[in-house]
């Protein structure tokens, strides 16, 4: 068994998704994997310790929150108009410059002389 | 009756009425505060940072929740933006002086923790285990970022290895190999921080169950 592949299975020891009697055989032949997963199981316990701990959210979290998401949709629609507008402007703009190029000269008809 | 809808029907109806109507996502919103904000607080540090990074998740999630395939997995997808707002949150702080600092100092912690525990008879007894989980909490905070944000999806959130892999973007062996040597690494650092708890000294310490 390779490091990595030990790892996972004492992480499924330790948290008891890999169970039964020849595990327990293999872990009574192998002393340092055995000490490991009773370091994990004793770790998983303390942690677990901390869930008692009540961690409150902030009374006017939800409140600030709306705020944001209100000045969130604002910013948005602002950008857009914004973004709309300068369209609208690019547009006029291009449309002017094109105003401005010289028309292009009617096309003769080739030879030059023209049917009597 | 929206108000007792499942999160993933909350979802689908957030991506239907956003951003016009934000009613479902309120409710979105209230059904996961407490969780995004623990997970933010465990992996932060503190209140402060813990609420500016969960504002910052629910804002993600408004912003993108369009863009979510498959509602079903919103609860996994929620955590995936809260575990990478916080890390990536600290892993600015690394770049500029740290405004917060990572474990406030105690009598601050104790204003907000309520230790009080009715299976806890005696104030000796109550200060002992007050003793230990503040010990634990200054291990936790002293972890690295990584391991921090495993052990606190895993121990604390009680998340499944699958959910813990899609939030890490790592594979189910890799979050197994990490989650393991996090355990390992949290012991040695709780023998430093607190001396004799491991080994048993401590009369709380002793006390919790040895698997």
């Amino acid at each position: 068994m390779t490091n990595d592949n030990l790892n996972v299975n004492l992480t499924d020891l330790a948290d008891g998704t890999l169970a039964g009697p020849e595990w327990d055989a293999w872990l009574a032949a192998h002393p340092e994997a055995a000490a490991e997963v009773a370091i994990a199981r004793r770790v998983h316990a303390l942690v677990a310790e901390l869930r008692a701990i009540p961690v409150g959210v902030p009374a006017d979290f939800e409140a600030r929150l709306m705020a944001r998401v209100s000045e969130d949709a604002t910013l948005l629609d602002l950008l857009e108009l914004h973004l709309a507008g300068m369209g609208r402007v690019l547009l006029e703009i291009l449309s002017a410059l094109l105003d401005l190029l010289p028309q292009p000269a009617a096309v003769q008809p080739a030879g030059g002389n023209l049917p009597a | 009756m929206v108000e007792s809808l499942p999160p993933e029907e909350l979802a689908r109806r957030c991506q239907q009425t956003l951003p016009d109507d934000t009613r479902a996502f309120e409710l979105l919103v209230r059904h996961y505060k407490e969780r995004v904000f623990a997970t933010a607080y465990r992996i932060m540090g503190n209140r402060q940072e813990a609420e500016d990074q969960a504002q910052e998740v629910f804002l993600k999630v408004y912003r993108s929740i369009e863009h979510l395939d498959d509602p079903a997995t919103i609860t996994s997808w929620i955590y995936r933006i809260t575990t990478n707002t916080c890390l990536d949150a600290l892993e600015k702080q690394k770049r500029r002086p740290n405004l917060w600092p990572l474990v406030p100092p105690n009598d601050e912690r104790d204003a907000e923790v309520d230790y009080a525990d009715p299976h806890m008879p005696t104030p000796e007894e109550a200060a002992l285990r007050h003793e230990l989980r503040r010990c634990l909490e200054q291990t936790l905070a002293q972890l690295d970022a990584h391991d921090r944000a495993t052990l606190v999806l895993r121990e604390l959130e009680g998340r499944s290895y699958q959910e813990i892999a899609e939030s890490l973007a790592l594979g189910l062996s890799a979050v197994k190999m990490r989650i393991h040597r996090a355990r390992l690494a949290f012991q040695r650092l709780l023998e430093r921080v607190c001396p004799g708890i491991w080994r048993g000294d401590h009369t709380e310490a002793s006390a919790t169950p040895t698997l």
